[in-house]
């Protein structure tokens, strides 16, 4: 199922190698896209560099996307594998060159003892996303940052429905105790 | 939760609940900074024309068109056509098809591949 008339007549210039229609569907669906990188790796020129890939991506393998999906869970899905390959290479850099001491520093971080104000607050619970496994914050990013189902979220990361919500179980629970007195004053 | 309460091995719904509601508030919606599908667009043709994925991951991170185009240079002098272009005297086109931008004269092109050189 093509998302609407216009995204299918897009793709279908798009293969026919319109670069005009390329660029529509990039400046239509880059936010989609953005929240999935941003809520993966964060801000900055890694998430830029991701986000181009994914569009990249996308283009040279028009010829593979059937129209199964929407193209926007089509598009996050290609942005989701590469948030997680760049994840995957930047943990093997830092295993290379990260030292015993700087993992320990981490793991002791006196500021978790206090309530911080609002700036360091949400530094704090990105820190602590960003300290799940690759496979949680994705579960994470999908369900709860971008509120999709759990059905959409298994059929993105191509996983079982029963998978999505058992790392979704572990990964809130990681969340609550490393966020400590910010989880228990948080209300909504 | 006492030191003598058990670790719940399942998360509540409510907790879960709370989780979203404490990331969605940290985390605002985000996007791209500006030219991002001007960006997108330089990166699609220059992978277009087999550009060094090393030359091309500097250049999008310098944000730099110049620096795009300079190895999208490169990679026409390393894929060996650049002489045949600049016979044909239609580098102009095939510059302006590599980058996707303004076209770009012979010295330009010169002058951006060794300032990405350099």
């Amino acid at each position: 199922m093509i998302e609407s008339d216009d995204d299918a007549a897009l793709v279908a210039r798009a293969r026919r190698g319109d670069d005009d229609a390329c660029r529509r569907l990039v400046e239509r669906h880059q936010a989609a896209v953005a929240r999935t990188i941003f809520g993966m790796l964060g801000s900055g020129d890694d998430a830029d560099d991701a986000g181009q890939d994914t569009f990249v991506r996308f283009f040279q393998s028009l010829d593979t996307f059937r129209g199964e999906s929407s193209l926007r869970t089509y598009l996050v899905r290609i942005a989701m594998t590469t948030a997680l390959n760049a994840l995957r290479s930047t943990r093997r850099r830092e295993l290379r060159f990260v030292s015993d001491d700087s993992a320990l520093e981490q793991a002791v971080d006196p500021s978790a003892l206090v309530v911080p104000t609002d700036d360091a607050r949400a530094t704090r619970i990105r820190h602590a996303l960003g300290a799940l496994t690759p496979d949680h914050r994705a579960v994470v990013v999908l369900r709860l940052l971008e509120e999709r189902s759990t059905r959409e979220t298994a059929e993105i990361l191509q996983i079982p429905d029963g998978t999505v919500l058992s790392r979704l179980s572990r990964a809130v629970l990681q969340l609550r105790t490393s966020l400590g007195p910010v989880w228990e004053e948080f209300t909504e | 939760m006492t030191d003598h309460d058990e670790v719940p091995d399942r998360a509540a719904d409510d907790d879960i609940v709370r989780a979203g509601g404490l990331l969605r508030n940290a985390m605002p919606v985000a996007s791209f900074s500006d030219g991002f599908a001007d960006r997108t667009m330089a990166r699609l043709a220059a992978a277009r024309v087999a550009i060094p994925p090393a030359v091309l991951r500097v250049a999008a991170m310098q944000r730099s068109f110049r620096l795009l185009a300079a190895a999208a240079a490169i990679a026409i002098v390393a894929l060996g056509v650049h002489n045949t272009v600049i016979a044909r005297g239609d580098n102009t086109s095939i510059m302006e098809a590599a980058i996707g931008l303004q076209p770009v004269s012979a010295e330009s092109v010169l002058s951006y591949t060794s300032e990405a050189l350099q």
